[in-house]
């Protein structure tokens, strides 16, 4: 990452939510798939702002799927992690484990 | 049947904070979760899911949508800035310096704008408030009380119209009185003003019936400075003019009557006017007249149904004839004496805040110079200009508001200069306060300053780039010419500003040479006058000038007094006009002039010159052969080749004839702007000849303020009669001083601000010159080592600079044009088109350019041939 911000936590969340989906995420499957996950509700918006500030730390890109084979069917806009993305996720999640002193603690923390 | 589509207001919403380029893509991701969750939980669950989302979503929208970005972009600008200042504290201070004294300059003066221009007057609904007067061969005169009436009796035009009239009685406590300035008020004038008594109440119709009990109230100074702020004082009884008046009430400290706004002395105390009908006097003109009008009644339509009572009028009353109704809002009234100059000033200090900006962006300008190879790598790798002229936006805002911060202080101590040396002539300026007008007008000032500073170097960097003139390679010194273009067109923009100010400046210094130029035909300095009156009502003339004559002799004997005469009044008092009859050769010749009635050490005290014949003497007695002695103007003028000494003239044909003894030199009496219009003078002792009566004194010191004499006069007059009461104390070269105070205040601030902008010109030329002449090291090494002489050297870099220079002043000349035209009311005898002064500040302008540019360009010419060639 070099001098630069720390990646805030629901961007990581996100970055996560893409890394999982394989790079085929999109708004909907990564709102989803965070929103499970962490058994609060997600805006749809939030999702869509932090992409927009993920793409512009470079750490994601965007490509666009064909239309959908039926009626009024819409592009959609396909989110994946760039090579700069996966060494920020990597570094803020080993860095993560480093700061926290002992995973069992995270149960204590509870 | 519940519908199967998203809500049509939610989906608005949602349209409305997503971002263009998002807007497509996130109606689809939620619209397709919207049917999954239609089909598995109900339409009904979906649409509130979908409420839900929309509502949590527009928060994170919204700020993405000011892209934060640039928020943690601003703030690192503004490190960067900060850094930049300290890097360069001598420019950085300048710059800040710079801009703090234009910021500060306009803040103090729209502070003054504000007060008196912009605030509401302190009544309710004061923009429903007119001011009515009438317009009588083509001269402004305030109202008689029969056409007040009728006024007030139209209908559909008023809410209510009250009048005021101003009006002085002696306050009696214990032997001495004093002679106090108030109101005469109709009783609905507060009442329509929306104000209250502070203590005790307000005047009702009651208090004007014939017969009422005599009531007063009094003003919050009045009640401090005499009543000890005594609340018992309601009810009391104090006497005016040695009439009891039972105080109803007092009016609140921060109250301004409408007579209070431009006079000195502001009234101590109210009296209800006695009811006012149609039959009431239509000659007398006393009232001022205030009036609220009616809802939905513009100024056009009141003064269309009172012009036509006024024709009305004018078929009955000789009186009424060419008589005519005005009116105008209140306070567009009060302030109409002050509003040309003010809104002048105010243009004049915006140019220098405009010459201050464009310094600070040549300042900038300079410094982008040097980093000029920095820009053009990050231009290649893809930096956006818009992010570069953002960082520079940044930067010009962060020295604009260091400079607005101690420029607020500036302006704040410029104020309370400016209001101190103010003229009385300036109505409002009481009671200043930063209210969020003037500070949202600095804030505004500050950042287009700002802006304009940063933008300025920006856009010119990047235009450089556009035509790849930056130099990647960097090192080079050679600028490139259209940063010098850029440049010079700030400095020409510079001169021109400064060129407009000074040839206002200029015109307001010709218009007081000229003032200063006329005189008044009677000496002012070291004379005191003073007005006396008897307790009440009128005395019997004999032992008048018997008072006076008393007084007279034993005041001369003061030590250190010059002379003493007694009149009816004084020149720059008063004094009263009439008619008369010329009787020569041929036909009487009717005329008007000036009358007075004066001591015959009148002439001797105020030093006006015998031209002819002689003043008056022992001989001229109350029973002797009337006399006059009249002013050279009278000979001129109403004489025409008649000798006037023994010449007969008749105030009408019943009255005796005058006979005059001398000439006297010319006087104008009300001052500087008056005409000298012909003199009469009647001998005081010649009682008979006259109908005022003698009511003030004057007394001539040998030397220093004759106000140190004033409590030996007083003592010698209470002596001699105790009841008399002294008032308008009054220095005459103060009264004259006070009539041309506004014009040099005029000049004064204008001047000032000319020498500022002046200044900082200078400044900005001379930094523009050697940042140029800087560049241009190699060239000038290599001219020089092939033999180009050194004045050669000097004369091609001044000579551009003044190219650039001369541009500004032809601009700045049309816009001094302009400016002089729209301020032609404050000029006295000056043209606007004074050939003199624009010749003088075009010279300034290129002589003051050409010293800024020399000592660069010598400087320049100086430096080692060898050195520059080497070091390009």
């Amino acid at each position: 990452m070099g001098k630069g911000e720390y990646l805030g936590e629901f961007e990581l969340y996100v970055m996560a939510a893409v890394a999982r989906l394989a790079d085929e995420g999109y708004g909907v499957t990564i709102r989803r798939e965070i929103e499970t996950r962490s058994t609060r509700s997600v805006a749809i918006g939030a999702v869509y702002a932090t992409l927009s500030r993920l793409e512009q730390k470079g750490y994601v890109d965007f490509h666009f799927s064909d239309p959908r084979p039926v009626q009024g069917g819409r592009s959609r806009k396909h989110v994946r992690l760039t090579a700069r993305g996966r060494r920020a996720l990597a570094e803020a999640t080993s860095m993560l484990a480093r700061m926290l002193p002992d995973l069992s603690l995270l149960a204590k923390l509870r | 049947m519940t519908r199967t589509a998203p809500p049509r207001f939610a989906a608005w919403l949602l349209r409305a904070v997503t971002p263009s380029e998002d807007r497509a893509f996130v109606f689809s991701d939620l619209h397709e979760e919207f049917e999954t969750y239609a089909s598995s939980h109900g339409v009904t669950w979906a649409r509130r899911w979908y409420v839900r989302q929309v509502l949590t979503s527009i928060v994170p929208l919204v700020a993405a949508r000011f892209d934060p970005p640039r928020v943690t972009q601003f703030a690192q600008h503004v490190r960067h800035s900060l850094g930049a200042v300290r890097a360069a504290p001598g420019a950085s201070a300048a710059a800040i310096t710079t801009l703090a004294l234009g910021i500060g300059a306009n803040t103090a003066v729209f502070s003054v704008v504000d007060a008196v221009l912009l605030r509401p007057l302190p009544y309710t609904q004061p923009e429903r408030l007119v001011s009515v007067w009438q317009v009588r061969s083509g001269q402004r005169t305030v109202v008689a009380p029969g056409d007040y009436a009728e006024y007030a009796a139209a209908p559909h035009v008023f809410e209510a119209l009250g009048a005021y009239m101003p009006a002085t009685r002696a306050l009696s406590a214990g032997d001495a009185a004093e002679e106090l300035p108030g109101d005469v008020v109709t009783v609905n004038l507060f009442p329509m003003l929306g104000v209250q008594p502070a203590l005790g109440r307000t005047f009702t119709p009651e208090d004007a019936r014939p017969g009422a009990a005599a009531t007063v109230i009094v003003s919050s100074a009045l009640w401090h400075s005499r009543f000890a702020s005594d609340a018992s004082i309601i009810g009391r009884s104090v006497s005016l003019n040695g009439e009891p008046q039972i105080v109803i009430g007092v009016m609140p400290a921060d109250f301004v009557p409408p007579s209070g706004f431009a006079s000195a002395d502001a009234p101590t105390f109210f009296l209800p006017a006695p009811e006012v009908s149609t039959v009431a006097s239509r000659a007398d003109r006393t009232l001022h007249l205030i009036g609220r009008l009616a809802p939905g009644v513009t100024l056009a339509q009141a003064a269309e149904v009172l012009n036509r009572i006024d024709a009305t009028l004018a078929t009955h009353y000789a009186a009424n004839r060419d008589t005519r109704a005005a009116l105008a809002s209140l306070d567009r009234d009060i302030t109409r004496g002050v509003r040309v100059s003010l809104i002048v000033i105010l243009a004049c200090v915006g140019l220098v805040v405009l010459i201050a900006s464009v310094n600070v962006a040549n300042l900038l300008i300079v410094q982008a110079m040097g980093h000029r190879h920095e820009f053009a790598i990050r231009l290649a790798l893809g930096a956006a200009r818009s992010d570069i002229i953002f960082e520079y936006a940044v930067r010009g805002l962060v020295l604009a508001t260091a400079g607005a911060t101690s420029g607020i202080a500036v302006g704040i101590w410029t104020r309370d200069l400016l209001i101190a040396a103010a003229p009385a002539s300036i109505p409002r300026l009481n009671d200043l306060t930063l209210n969020p007008r003037v500070l949202g007008a600095t804030a505004l000032i500050t950042v287009a300053t700002g802006l304009m500073a940063g933008a300025i170097p920006a856009l010119q960097l990047l235009s450089d780039s556009r035509r790849g003139d930056l130099n990647v390679t960097a090192k080079s010194s050679a600028s490139s010419p259209r940063a010098r273009r850029w440049q010079g067109a700030l400095v020409a923009a510079e001169v021109a500003a400064a060129v407009i100010i000074a040839l206002g400046a200029g015109l307001l210094v010709r218009s007081v040479i000229q003032l200063n130029r006329i005189d008044v035909g009677f000496e002012t300095e070291r004379v005191l006058t003073m007005r006396l009156r008897p307790p009440q009502g009128n005395v019997d003339p004999a032992a008048r000038l018997l008072f006076f004559q008393h007084v007279s002799e034993r005041i001369a004997r003061i030590p250190g007094v010059q002379s003493v005469a007694f009149a009816n009044d004084f020149p720059l008092r008063g004094g009263w006009k009439g008619k008369l009859q010329v009787l020569g050769r041929g036909e009487p010749v009717d005329a008007a002039a000036e009358f007075q009635a004066v001591s015959d050490s009148y002439f001797a005290t105020l030093s006006v010159p015998l031209l002819r014949g002689r003043f008056f003497d022992a001989t001229d007695q109350g029973d002797s052969p009337p006399v006059i002695v009249v002013s050279q103007t009278f000979a001129d003028q109403l004489l025409r080749g008649q000798e006037p000494i023994g010449a007969i003239v008749r105030r009408n044909p019943a009255a005796p004839a005058l006979r005059i003894v001398g000439v006297v030199g010319e006087i104008r009496r009300n001052g500087k702007f008056a005409e000298a219009a012909p003199q009469v003078f009647f001998p005081a002792t010649q009682t008979r000849t006259y109908a005022v009566g003698l009511e003030a004194l004057a007394v001539r010191v040998v030397r220093g303020d004759p106000r140190t004499w004033l409590p030996a006069i007083r003592q010698v007059i209470a002596e001699e009669d105790a009841q008399q009461t002294l008032s308008r104390v009054r220095a005459l070269d103060e009264l004259l001083k006070a009539s041309v105070a506004s014009w040099r205040f005029n000049m004064l601030l204008l001047t000032s601000f000319a020498g500022l902008a002046l200044m900082l010109a200078i400044v900005g030329v001379h930094g523009v010159v050697a940042h140029a002449a800087a560049q241009r090291t190699r060239e000038i090494g290599i001219r020089t080592a092939l033999g180009a002489s050194r004045s050669s050297i000097i004369a091609s870099i001044v000579g551009s600079a003044l190219r650039w220079a001369a541009a500004g002043v032809c601009v700045g000349l049309v816009g001094a044009y302009l400016l002089a035209r729209g301020m032609a009311a404050m000029l006295f005898n000056t043209a606007p088109t004074d050939a003199l002064t624009y010749g003088m500040v075009t010279g300034l302008m290129l002589i003051a350019s050409l010293c800024a540019s020399y000592l660069p360009a010598r400087r320049a010419a100086a430096a080692d041939p060898v050195h520059a060639l080497r070091n390009p």
